[in-house]
Order: structure tokens, then C-alpha cells, then sequence
């Protein structure tokens, strides 16, 4: 069976089957950022690479799209006489942020840049590493604001290539870290 | 404490400098060797100990994360807090910035961790410069491999490195450019997700273009 056919059955399957398995109000992503079929206008290849990204924030949810996406997959695959290898690497788990500690940090950012300029975010779909410190110590991860409309590159995305920060975020950053360690350390 | 806040207040334009030096000079996750040598020795410089070679990728590897412990000097103390940076680039191609481009082709600090390595070498040269006003340490890490897995925060927690003295807990933070400078931004739980890779390899058969749809309607 040509197997470009076969990705392009497998792809909105798992988009599919990832959805409904999804409990209301919980965040998921699955998305596929890389699908190379090497042929040609005259040539089809024996394979399909898909590569992406689960991101998940409830680790029962997380362990059951593990066991579910690559059922799916070979299932379609077979159903279509072809095969499929599924790969799945486990990234980093959940960054959660210790109530306590994250509200004594909020206190020490009330008193470096004033209330009106300490924000309250919602979750994030990205991923960090720092997760993994969460895990096994109380753990804060803040974001810094570095965004000035009248500094070119500071307003573009992370992880494009006009990317820059406003350096005057530098004393407040490390401002923030200092006086919240000197919080920590304090009887 | 006012000491601290003038101690950073006037690294301010060191940190800038630090920040631009990393930023001219990124390297990708896991071979942060010219970052980890630049940390090391600006912290050498204030007459710091540096732990180097830590977070293995594997067991003869040299690592490019390092630690160091700021002491406070005021009265003894066995509390630890952690710091934390890191330090790896990305594969992007940098649009110029007129006066501090990246040098390396293809490789650019387009995450911030070039501004997180300096925050963290500016708050823990400013403590150890006050080290006389406070009591307990302030463990700095400075991790490589943010951006690829196995991550080298998950190396740093395997190799058992945050002990000795052993943080009562850990702060990092994150640029963003959704929030315009002067502004912090805080969230109490689960904050960012759990991310997973997934490699898929659909096998079927070629050949001709032509026979694709003969094969599909015989099998």
C-alpha cells in the first residue's frame, strides 16, 4: 500500500482519537510538525516519517495517550495492508510551581515592581526542563517581561531569529533572584 | 536589605556585557563548553568555587553544567536555596542585531538563556559581594541542555549534584516578550506541560507513481 496514503490516513486519526479521549476542560495538544515522504512526482516511497509533540498536564491522561496513540496508528496501517513503527520518547513531566513558595516569591516581585506590575498567568502549553527540579524540590519558575514596543527584536516570538530582550529586565530578573533567595534563607 | 539591591543595581552594566559576550557566542544544548568556561571564570573572578563537568550525557562525558555555592558570611547557617540558569543556544540563524550578532553561523540564543545565565551570574556575584549581611547559601545551577532531551535538568536530579548543602527549594525564570518589561509574571500549580516525542514510521510500498492506485484497490 502506498504509504503516503497510509500518513495521510494515520494523521487525522490520532488528531481524532486524541481528542475524544480528552476529559472536558483538560488541556492536550498533539501536533505534527514534520512529515517527510521522499519521492517524486513519479516516485513513491516504501516509507513516511511523521514526527511531533504531546503535550499533556495529567499524567493519567498522558500515560493513556501512550498506549493509545500507537494502537491507532498500526491499527490504520495495517488496515491499509502497511505497517508502522511508533517511537514514542518521554520529555520532560509537568513544571508545578509549590503554592507556598510561589507565593512568597509574588510577595518579593510586589515589592521590586509594584502590584500593578505583577501579573497573574494561566497555563502555558510549552515545555521546560526546570519540571524535572519541580519533582523532587519545592520549585518557582517566573517569567520576566523583556517586551518594549520602542526596542526592535523584543516583541518577536521565542525561538525566531529576530529575537532580543530588553536589557533593562537584566536588574530586575536578577533582582528578583537574589531578593527571593535572601527570602528563602531568612528565619 | 539595601546592600543587595545596590549590588545589583551596579552590575547592571556587567550583566549586559556578560549577556551579549554569551549571545555573540551560543552553542547547542550539550556542548556548552565555551559557555560553561565563561561562567566559570567570571565567577573565579570574584574569588567564587566553581563545581564544573556536571550533567553527563554519559558516564565519560564532560558535562557542561557547573555549580557553585554563594555562603553567607552573617552567622552560620546550613539553608540552601537554588538558583537556576541554562545555558544552550538553538539552531536558528540569527537577523542581525547591529552590535552583538551572533558569531557562530546558525546557532542563537532566540530563548533567552543567554539574559537567564547572566541574571543568575549577576544575582550570585551581588550576594557573594554582601555575603557579610545574610547567613545560609545560595546554590547556583547552571545547566546545559534545556532545549533537547534527556534535558539537562533531569541529568543534574540523577547525578544527585543539588546536595551538599541540599536546597530547601529551586526558582528559575523565563523571558517573555508577552509581557513588557517591568512586569513578572506568576502562576501557583501546574504551570507548563509535559511534553513527549513521538517518531512515527508509516511503512507501505513504492515504485512507479503510476501503479500507486492499482496497488490500493487490489490489496
Amino acid at each position: 500500500m502506498d504509504p503516503i496514503l497510509i500518513a495521510a490516513k494515520v494523521l487525522p486519526a490520532l488528531y481524532d482519537e486524541a481528542a475524544r479521549i480528552v476529559p472536558a476542560g483538560e488541556p492536550m495538544v498533539i501536533s505534527f510538525g514534520k512529515v517527510i515522504a521522499n519521492g517524486a512526482t513519479n516516485i513513491v516511497p516504501d516509507m513516511v516519517s511523521i514526527d511531533g509533540t504531546l503535550r499533556t498536564f495529567n499524567e493519567e491522561l498522558r500515560a493513556r495517550l501512550h498506549e493509545l496513540l500507537p494502537r491507532i496508528a498500526t491499527e490504520v496501517a495495517r488496515s491499509m495492508s502497511g505497517d508502522c513503527e511508533f517511537r514514542l520518547v518521554k520529555g520532560s513531566p509537568v513544571v508545578k510551581n509549590d503554592p507556598e513558595l510561589t507565593a512568597r516569591m509574588r510577595s518579593v516581585a510586589v515589592g521590586l515592581v509594584g502590584a500593578e506590575n505583577v501579573v497573574d498567568m494561566d497555563i502555558r502549553m510549552g515545555a521546560e526542563d526546570f519540571a524535572y527540579y519541580t519533582h523532587v524540590m519545592p520549585g518557582c519558575f517566573f517569567r520576566l517581561g523583556t517586551g518594549n514596543a520602542a526596542k526592535p527584536g523584543t516583541q518577536s516570538g521565542l525561538h525566531t531569529a529576530a529575537f532580543d530582550v530588553d536589557e533593562d529586565a537584566l536588574v530586575i530578573g536578577a533582582g528578583m533572584m537574589a531578593l527571593g533567595a535572601l527570602t528563602e534563607l531568612r528565619d | 536589605m539595601p546592600e543587595i539591591d545596590k549590588a545589583i543595581a551596579a552590575l547592571h552594566a556587567d550583566m549586559i556585557a556578560w549577556r551579549r559576550h554569551l549571545h555573540q557566542h551560543p552553542e547547542l544544548s550539550f556542548q556548552e563548553h565555551g559557555t560553561a568556561a565563561f561562567v566559570a571564570e567570571v565567577l573565579k573572578a570574584e574569588g567564587m568555587e566553581v563545581r564544573a563537568g556536571v550533567a553527563k550525557l554519559t558516564p565519560d562525558a564532560k558535562g557542561t553544567g557547573l555549580i557553585a555555592v554563594v555562603h553567607g558570611e552573617k552567622s552560620a547557617s546550613n539553608r540552601c536555596i537554588a538558583l537556576r540558569a541554562d545555558l544552550d543556544a538553538l539552531p536558528i540563524t540569527e537577523l542581525g542585531k547591529p552590535d552583538y550578532c551572533s558569531l557562530n553561523p546558525g546557532v542563537m540564543h532566540a530563548c533567552g538563556h543567554d539574559a537567564h545565565t547572566s541574571m543568575v551570574l549577576g544575582a550570585g556575584v551581588a550576594l557573594h559581594r554582601v555575603r557579610s549581611e545574610w547567613s545560609g547559601n545560595v546554590m547556583l545551577v547552571f545547566q546545559p541542555g534545556e532545549e533537547k532531551e534527556p534535558g539537562g535538568a533531569s541529568l543534574l536530579v540523577k547525578e544527585g549534584v543539588l546536595a551538599d548543602p541540599r536546597p530547601s527549594g529551586i526558582i528559575g525564570q523565563h523571558v517573555t516578550p508577552e509581557l513588557p518589561v517591568g512586569q513578572l509574571g506568576f502562576r501557583s500549580g501546574p504551570f507548563m506541560a509535559a511534553a513527549d516525542e513521538l517518531y512515527i514510521t508509516v511503512k507501505g510500498r513504492g515504485g512507479h507513481a503510476r501503479s500507486a492506485i492499482r496497488w490500493w484497490i487490489r490489496s
